[in-house]
């Protein structure tokens, strides 16, 4: 049911109230950190989000068979409810991707980051046609989101060399942005230790920012955040994605919250079932909650669109989902506009913007 | 001296499907709270906003559907009426162990009861078919000068001799619509010529809301003024019993059962954001069962448009068996409480009550 949230506490930070030095760099070049508008920090424009080989054999028949259908309006509804489609996984259309960024910036959408990796098929030319047809500024990621998507190297070295091309020189042009999106990874295992240190240390020699998913284990989670630290990496620009699950438990957050960390909603828009752990209310609920805890400014928002059955085009709730219809809710359940522009606008920003010192050195 | 040119059957102990009286116990897994054929268009003079846009005479397709899912109105959308369709979709609730569907589309609202019927026979499920009238926007136009005895009379034929002349009879009144805070004369002359036209019938009553917060004890004592035992009571679209405990326990004292009916709902009318999501509701039946009101839950999907198919995109009618029970079930609901939700219920809800 729908109260009206008692909002008499403060709403928004008040730090990076203004816009900071720097620069932020897009697909089409590097950019005032003050041109971004509203971002949605964690999508996918084009990838294939396909498990790796091996795994499909092991689907019982029924499943193989619909897992390798085309998607159709019929099959949504099984898809929604879990069933694994490769069709639906293969965000593959640019044609499909222009329109969908178009829909984000008539919701009221400046910048979209793309965290597609290049193990999940980043395709950097078709993320500047993108933002040219679309008019959207689009902020393109690198290094690995998981080793086992690879050749699962120990050896950090080269895949920091690599990130550090794609920040600075960039992929026949077109510079990335952003270091990941990375998966849950545990710096147990060495390979997705190297990937880990990696994200790190090139994140130090250039001041890009990291985008994280959540470990599942709090402990390996704090785990996680100390190894970017010893390798140099300034947690204040770190993210960590898919918290949506602890949202109806924030306190759950703190111990990510106290590391300086943003925290990141990223799976806003879907529909829930009797399968969700959270939805779209409890994210909201949550975000006031931590906005009355003093702890907006570490707050982000986004869709995390990485299947077909996420865009408009497939009945999805699209990229300007958390524009278009959460903002609205969350002011429905007290937000103010100061708190809504500190989600989409500010924190964005301030995760975004390499400062001035890294990007002059 | 009866008012009626007819005799009132006696159908205690009966379920009265579309085909006929039936013992309950042979209605096994019963969808209590479904439209097979349905018009929701709003009529002249009650249109949403964007309704008469051109956009919302679009068929609806995979173009349209974010539209429509997140709210927009759509014409298509908001119609039940392709027999063939149907049956594909209530099918799947067959294959998975279903056995009985309450249809609960009102007077005025596309009911089709020689369709229900053919549906019936063709799908091999029992359907308990509706009546009554639904929300206000949907009564008739002269509702102020009718009568509760006038509105009465026409409930009882529905049971008694059929709907719309052709023989296929009621046997459920309802989804009455009773949902105006507060709840206008229209709804309460409507409430109480269902209360009414029960006692006559023996018919049980089943509401959509029936009355919001307070209103919920107003429309309780009206029906047992009119002489309508609890358990022949069913109040749909229930979550407020989930959100307010208290409140939820005072009306379980009642006797009635409590009705959880929008699940696997897309969103659409009302977005996805503002109904209770599936998962706190099975934890919230969960905690009732926990409590002993494993006896007075029901359970529906509610389908009413297009989008809640599985052609257009949707869950369809085999969600509960296939993924909400056994969802409970991994929250430790029991089989007993189960088959109680999903068969003793339904039957007990559903067997008519002596006529008086």
């Amino acid at each position: 049911m729908l109260r009206r949230v008692p909002n008499s506490e403060p709403v928004h930070t008040t730090t990076a109230d203004r816009a900071p030095q720097g620069v932020v760099v897009t697909v089409a070049g590097e950019i005032a950190p003050d041109a971004l508008g509203a971002v949605l920090p964690r999508e996918h424009l084009l990838g294939d989000f396909t498990s790796p080989a091996g795994r499909a054999s092991r689907r019982p028949p029924y499943r193989t068979q619909f897992y390798r259908a085309p998607l159709t309006m019929a099959s949504l509804g099984e898809i929604a409810l879990g069933a694994p489609n490769r069709d639906n996984l293969l965000l593959d259309d640019r044609d499909v991707a222009v329109a969908e960024a178009a829909a984000l910036r008539s919701a009221g959408g400046g910048t979209l980051v793309d965290v597609t990796t290049p193990d999940l098929g980043r395709d950097p030319a078709g993320l500047r046609r993108i933002a040219e047809a679309s008019g959207l500024h689009v902020v393109m990621g690198a290094g690995r989101h998981h080793p086992a998507r690879t050749d699962g190297s120990r050896d950090a070295e080269p895949l920091v060399e690599e990130i550090v091309r794609d920040l600075t020189e960039g992929v026949d042009g077109v510079r990335a942005g952003v270091i990941g999106a990375l998966a849950a990874l545990d710096p147990a295992d060495a390979a997705e230790r190297a990937v880990l240190v990696a994200a790190a240390r090139a994140s130090a020699a250039t001041g890009a920012p990291v985008s994280l998913t959540r470990s599942a284990d709090p402990v390996v989670q704090q785990r996680v955040l100390d190894l970017l630290a010893e390798e140099g990496a300034d947690l204040a620009r770190v993210a960590v994605g898919h918290c949506d699950p602890l949202s109806p438990h924030p306190d759950d957050l703190e111990p990510l919250l106290a590391r300086g960390v943003f925290v990141q909603f990223d799976r806003l828009g879907l529909l829930p079932s009797v399968h969700s752990v959270s939805d779209d209310q409890d994210v909201a609920a949550a975000v006031l909650d931590l906005a009355r805890r003093g702890r907006a400014g570490q707050v982000l928002l986004s869709q995390g669109v990485c299947a077909k059955a996420q865009l408009l085009a497939h009945g999805g709730g699209g990229y300007g989902f958390v524009l278009r219809q959460f903002a609205p809710y969350l002011r429905m359940v007290g937000a103010d506009d100061a708190l809504v522009e500190t989600l989409t606008v500010r924190n964005p920003r301030r995760f975004l913007t390499t400062p001035a010192r890294r990007a002059d050195s | 001296m009866s008012r009626y040119p007819f005799e009132i059957p006696d159908l205690a102990g009966r379920v009265l499907t579309v085909a006929g009286p039936v013992d309950p116990s042979v209605l096994g897994t019963t969808l209590m709270h479904e439209h097979l054929f349905v018009d929701l268009r709003r009529p002249p003079g009650a249109r949403r906003p964007g309704e008469d846009a051109p956009e919302a005479a679009e068929p609806l397709t995979l173009a349209n559907l974010a539209r429509t899912r997140h709210g927009a109105p759509n014409a298509d959308n908001d119609v039940l009426d392709d027999p063939e369709e149907i049956l594909r979709e209530v099918l799947a609730f067959a294959e998975a162990g279903g056995s009985t569907i309450v249809e609960v589309s009102p007077i005025g609202l596309g009911r089709d009861p020689l369709a229900l019927l053919r549906l019936s026979r063709a799908g091999g499920l029992h359907v308990v078919m509706g009546g009554g009238w639904y929300t206000t926007a949907f009564h008739p136009a002269d509702m102020a000068a009718r009568t509760v005895d006038e509105l009465a009379d026409v409930l009882v034929r529905d049971v008694v001799l059929g709907a719309d002349g052709t023989g296929v009879r009621s046997g459920v009144i309802g989804e009455i619509g009773a949902e105006s805070v507060p709840l206008t004369d229209g709804e309460l002359k409507s409430v109480r010529a269902s209360g009414r036209a029960s006692r006559i019938t023996g018919a049980p009553v089943t509401f959509h809301v029936g009355g919001v917060g307070e209103d919920r004890f107003r429309v309780l004592d009206i029906l047992e003024e009119e002489g309508v035992a609890p358990s022949n009571v069913v109040l749909g679209h229930a979550a407020d019993v989930l959100a307010d405990p208290a409140f939820g326990e005072r009306l379980l004292a009642r006797g009635v059962f409590v009705e959880f009916d929008f699940l696997a709902s897309p969103g659409s009318p009302w977005g996805h954001l503002v109904l209770m999501s599936d998962h706190k509701t099975a934890r919230g039946i969960a905690g009732l069962v926990d409590r002993g009101y494993a006896g007075q839950i029901v359970l529906g999907h509610d389908v009413c448009q297009k989008i809640q198919l599985k052609k257009y995109g949707g869950k369809g009618f085999d969600y509960i068996p296939r993924h909400f029970l056994p969802a409970l079930r991994r929250l430790g609901v029991g089989e007993e409480a189960l088959h109680a939700i999903m068969v003793d219920n339904p039957a007990r809800a559903l067997a008519f009550a002596k006529p008086q």
